[in-house]
C-alpha cells in the first residue's frame, strides 16, 4: 500500500497535521494510532480548557480532539486504529499490526512521528524506599478513576502540581479520597494558577513548593510517604521531613515517546508525575491544556 | 503423602523440584508467595558466573562451574533468555592486577574454560567505554547473562508438566517430625511428606529451626540497582565487573539479556530478607563506583531501582546437607552468589544427596523436557504475520516500550503455574520492563488478568499479597 503521508499517533499533533496534509493538497493520508479511538492524551483529560485559542471556546480533552476528527471526517483521511507500528524502515515503509487486517507494511513518501510523550517513572527520577503497589503515574491514575470507574488510593499524596496534577487533585478529593498534599520540586508550581485556586485551595489541599519525595515506605501497598524541603540545588534538606500517612501517590513526568525506528523526530516536552497516595512532579510540565497543542507543534515530517 | 516436600521456589527450590520430577515421585514444592521466582530470584545481577571466583575444592567452585554448564543446554531446551557475552574482571593498580592474576589461577583450577590476563589497552579495544584508569583485567568468555526470574519458571513449569506440583501461598510455618515422615503445617493447610528439601534463601535457617537444627545462620545482606534504558544497553558488551574484595565482587555495568543496561550492586548487612527497599546512600555508592569502571553511564536513563537480599551465612562455603537435627531433612541453605549460575547442579546434587539419604529413585518413561514460549517481537515478519493471522490476539501490542502483545499475556496465563498479579505478568513476557514501567500497559494487564481468570479487577494484585491496587469504585463506577 502506497501513501503520501503516513501519520503515526493520531492525538492533537497527528489530527492536526493530517488535517492539515490535506487542506494542502496531499491526497492519500493515513492516520495510525495505537488506541481504540483518535484523541490521544486528551481523551484522559476530562477537565475543561481546551481550544480557548484554537476554537475560540473552552471544550474537555475529548470534546477539543471530537471537533479535529469531525474536521477529518470532512477528508479522506484513513484512519487505522487499535493498531501499533514496530518498525519505520530507512525506505520509509511502515511496518504495523492489528487485530483485523493483521501485519502490514506501508510505504510512505512521508511519515510523520507524532507519538506524543511518555510519563517518566519514579525510576527515572531514582527515590529510595520500597517498591509497594500505590504508586501510579498519573496517566494510570487517570485511567483507572476516569475509565475504568475505580479509584486507586483514598489517601494521595501528589508529586509535581502541573495541571494534570492538580486536577486530578480535585478529581480523587471529589470521589472521596483525601489528598494530603501536592509537592513540588520547583519553588513555583507549574500550573494554571487558576487550577490551584479551584483545584487545591478550594479543597484545602496544600501545595508543598521547594519539596521532594525522599523515601516510600510500605511493603504491599504504599503506607508512608516521606518529603523533604530541597535547597536551592534541588538537594533535600536533613531535618525537613515531613511524613505521610498514605497509601497512593501519583507522580507525572513527561518524557518524548521514541518511534520503533532510529530516526526519531520529537519535540521535548515537560515532566511532572503525580501518585495516588503521594505524587510529585518537577521540571518543565506537560503542555497547559489551554494552549493549542496541534498546530503550535507541528509534528516534523521525516524525510 | 509426599515423597519430598521441597519449601521454597525460587531458583534453587525449582531447579530441584525440576529434577526430581523425572523420577516416579510425589513431589510438591510450598512456596510462601503468589508467584515462584519472588526472592532473591527475582533481584540480582543476572549473571552467570564463569567460576573464577569461589574457591578451588569448595562446593561453591564445583557447582558453579558445573551449573553453568547445565544452564547452557537448559536455557536453550526451556526458552529462556540467555546470552553468553564473557566477562572481565578490571584492575587500576598493580595490587588489583595481584588479584586478577589470583583469578587466573583459581579460575583454572576451577576448571574455568579460555581465561585471559589482558592490559588495559587490550581491554578498552575490546569494550572502548572502560575507563582509561584501568591497567588490565580478567577476560572469562564463558559468563553469560539470564533472565533470573525466567529460569526459574521455566524450571518450575517444567517440573509441573511432568507431574510436580507447586504450591503458592503456602509458608511453611512450623514442621512436626513423624515416624519416617514430617508434617509441615503451611498457610495453605497441612502437608505430609517422606523427605524435606529446604530451599527457603535467606530464611533457610528459620526453616532448619523448625525441625530444632541450627548449625548454619544466614546474615542477609542488600545489594542495590539501577536498571537503565534501551538507550544504554549497549553501552557495554560484556559484564564489567571491579575487582572483588571482602564484601562481594564489587560494582558492575552489564547489558541484560532484555536489553537495557544493570549497574550495582552494593553490599550491606540487613535484618530481613523484606529489606529490599533502596536507600539514597546505597544507590549514591553504586553509582560512584560503577563510573570509575564505564565513566559515561548516564544515570539521567535509569528507569527503576531495585534491591536484592543474598543468603550470606557464618559458612565459608554453601550448605548442602542433610541437617543433623533431622535424617531426610536437606538443607540447601547460604546459598548467596554465584546461586544462580549453580542452581542447575545444585538441583542434581539435591538428588543425589536425597538418594544417599535412602530415597529410592526410578526414571519416568517420559519426561517432558521443553518449553515452547511465544516472544512476538524476536520473530520475523514472516512469522509475525502469520501469527497474527492465526490468532489476532498478536496483533495487539499491549507494552509499547516491550512489544509485548496480548497473545503472549493470554500465553502465560494459561500455563502451568498461573501468574496471579501484573508483576507476575511482567516476569512471564516482560510487560511493563520498559522505559514507562507500566505506566501505560498496567491498567491493560490488569484488564486481561481479570477477563482470563474471571476474577473482579479489585482482586487482582500488584505483585504480593496485600499488593492491591484499587481501593473502591468511583461514584460512577458504582
Ligand atoms: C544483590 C545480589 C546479586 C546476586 N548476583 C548473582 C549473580 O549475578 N549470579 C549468581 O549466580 N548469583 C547471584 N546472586 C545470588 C542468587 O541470586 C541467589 O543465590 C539465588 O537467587 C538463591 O535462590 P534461592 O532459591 O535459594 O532463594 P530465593 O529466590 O530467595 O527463594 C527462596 C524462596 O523461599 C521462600 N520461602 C522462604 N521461607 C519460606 C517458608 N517458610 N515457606 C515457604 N516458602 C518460603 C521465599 O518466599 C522464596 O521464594 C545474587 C544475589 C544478590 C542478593
Amino acid at each position: 500500500m502506497k501513501y503520501d503521508v503516513i501519520i503515526i499517533g493520531g492525538g492533537p499533533a497527528g489530527l492536526a497535521a493530517a488535517c492539515s496534509a490535506s487542506e494542502n493538497g496531499a491526497k492519500k493520508i493515513v492516520i495510525i494510532e495505537r488506541d481504540k479511538e483518535l484523541g490521544g492524551i486528551l481523551n484522559q483529560c476530562i477537565h475543561n480548557g481546551f481550544g480557548l485559542h484554537y476554537f475560540k471556546e473552552e471544550l474537555t480533552g475529548p470534546e477539543y480532539a471530537g471537533r479535529f476528527v469531525e474536521m477529518l471526517r470532512k477528508t479522506d483521511v484513513e484512519v487505522k486504529l487499535d493498531t501499533m507500528v514496530l518498525e519505520v524502515s530507512p525506505d520509509k515503509t511502515v511496518h504495523c499490526i492489528n487485530t483485523k487486517e493483521g501485519y502490514q507494511a506501508l510505504e510512505g513518501k512521508a511519515v510523520v512521528l507524532s507519538m506524543g510523550c511518555r510519563e517518566r517513572t519514579r525510576g527515572a527520577i531514582a527515590i529510595p524506599g520500597d517498591r509497594p503497589a500505590g504508586i501510579f503515574t498519573a496517566g494510570a491514575a487517570q485511567r483507572y478513576v476516569n475509565m475504568e470507574g475505580w479509584m486507586c488510593g483514598k489517601r494521595v499524596v501528589i508529586l509535581g502540581s502541573g495541571d494534570i496534577g492538580l486536577i486530578m487533585a480535585r478529581r480523587m478529593t471529589l470521589e472521596g479520597a483525601k489528598v494530603l498534599a501536592c509537592v513540588e520540586l520547583c519553588p513555583y508550581s507549574n500550573g494554571l494558577n487558576r487550577n490551584i485556586v479551584q483545584c487545591l485551595n478550594d479543597y484545602d489541599i496544600p501545595l508543598y513548593l521547594s519539596h521532594t519525595i525522599t523515601d516510600i515506605q510500605g511493603k504491599e501497598r504504599v503506607e508512608k510517604v516521606v518529603v523533604s524541603k530541597v535547597d536551592e540545588n534541588r538537594a533535600p534538606i536533613p531535618g525537613s521531613e515531613i511524613v505521610f500517612d498514605c497509601d497512593t501517590w501519583s507522580s507525572r513526568i513527561w518524557r518524548p515517546a521514541s518511534p520503533a525506528s532510529s530516526a526519531a523526530a520529537t519535540w521535548s516536552t515537560s515532566t511532572t508525575w503525580w501518585t495516588s497516595s503521594p505524587r510529585k512532579a518537577c521540571g518543565p510540565e506537560p503542555p497547559p491544556p489551554s494552549t493549542p497543542p496541534a498546530r503550535k507543534r507541528e509534528a516534523p515530517s521525516w524525510r | 503423602m509426599y515423597d519430598v516436600a521441597i519449601i521454597g521456589c525460587g531458583i534453587i527450590g525449582a531447579a530441584t523440584a525440576y529434577e526430581l520430577s523425572r523420577y516416579d515421585l510425589a513431589v510438591v514444592a510450598l512456596e510462601a508467595q503468589n508467584d515462584v521466582a519472588d526472592g532473591t530470584t527475582k533481584a540480582n545481577s543476572a549473571i552467570l558466573h564463569a567460576g573464577y571466583d569461589p574457591e578451588p575444592g569448595t562446593k561453591m567452585a564445583r557447582l558453579n562451574v558445573e551449573g553453568v554448564r547445565l544452564a547452557k543446554d537448559l536455557c536453550e531446551k526451556l526458552s529462556v533468555e540467555r546470552k553468553e557475552i564473557g566477562s572481565f574482571v578490571l584492575a587500576f593498580t598493580d595490587e588489583e592486577m595481584k588479584t586478577v592474576h589470583t583469578l587466573f589461577d583459581r579460575g583454572n583450577q576451577n576448571g574455568v574454560p579460555g581465561l585471559k590476563v589482558l592490559t588495559g589497552d587490550e581491554v578498552r579495544a575490546m569494550e572502548p567505554a572502560i575507563s582509561t584508569e584501568v591497567v588490565g583485567a580478567l577476560y572469562a568468555p564463558s559468563a553469560a547473562i539470564v533472565s533470573p526470574w525466567e529460569f526459574c519458571i521455566a524450571l518450575a513449569e517444567t517440573a509441573v508438566r511432568n507431574g510436580a506440583e507447586v504450591r503458592l501461598s503456602a509458608r511453611v510455618e512450623s514442621i512436626e517430625k513423624k515416624d519416617g515422615s514430617f508434617l509441615l503445617h503451611t498457610a495453605a493447610g497441612d502437608v505430609e511428606a517422606k523427605y524435606v528439601v529446604n530451599a527457603a534463601g535467606v530464611d533457610a535457617d528459620k526453616v532448619h529451626a523448625m525441625v530444632g537444627g541450627h548449625t548454619f545462620r544466614t546474615l542477609p545482606n542488600r545489594g542495590e540497582y539501577f536498571l537503565l534504558d534501551k538507550a544504554q544497553g549497549e553501552l557495554v558488551n560484556k559484564v564489567v565487573f571491579q575487582c572483588p574484595n571482602k564484601d562481594g565482587k564489587g560494582v558492575l555495568v552489564a547489558p541484560t539479556v532484555h536489553g537495557n543496561l544493570i549497574v550495582g550492586p552494593n553490599a550491606e548487612g540487613v535484618e530481613t530478607a523484606e529489606d529490599v527497599n533502596n536507600t539514597a546512600a546505597g544507590l549514591a555508592f553504586v553509582r560512584k563506583m560503577s563510573v570509575k569502571s564505564v565513566p559515561s553511564v548516564n544515570f539521567r536513563d535509569s528507569i527503576r531501582n531495585f534491591a536484592g537480599v543474598r543468603a550470606n551465612s557464618d559458612q565459608p562455603d554453601f550448605i548442602i546437607e542433610e541437617s543433623p537435627a533431622a535424617k531426610g531433612f536437606i538443607n540447601l541453605g547460604g546459598i548467596k552468589s554465584p546461586g544462580l549460575s549453580s542452581a542447575p547442579a545444585i538441583g542434581v546434587e539435591a538428588v543425589e544427596l536425597l538418594r544417599s539419604c535412602g530415597l529410592s529413585l526410578r526414571k519416568k518413561e517420559t519426561f517432558i523436557d521443553t518449553r515452547k514460549r511465544t516472544v512476538f517481537r524476536h520473530l520475523s515478519p514472516e512469522d509475525k504475520a502469520k501469527l497474527v493471522k492465526e490468532n489476532p490476539l498478536y496483533g495487539r501490542v499491549i507494552c509499547r516500550c516491550e512489544t509485548v502483545t496480548e497473545g503472549e499475556i493470554v500465553e502465560a496465563i494459561h500455563r502451568p503455574i498461573v501468574p496471579r498479579s501484573i508483576d507476575a505478568i511482567k516476569r512471564r513476557c516482560n510487560a511493563g520492563m520498559g522505559r514507562c514501567q507500566g505506566g501505560f500497559c498496567g491498567p491493560r494487564v490488569h484488564e486481561i488478568l481479570s477477563r482470563e481468570l474471571d476474577l473482579p479487577l479489585d482482586r487482582i494484585l500488584m505483585d504480593e499479597e496485600g499488593s492491591y491496587i484499587l481501593t473502591q469504585p468511583t461514584k460512577e463506577g458504582k
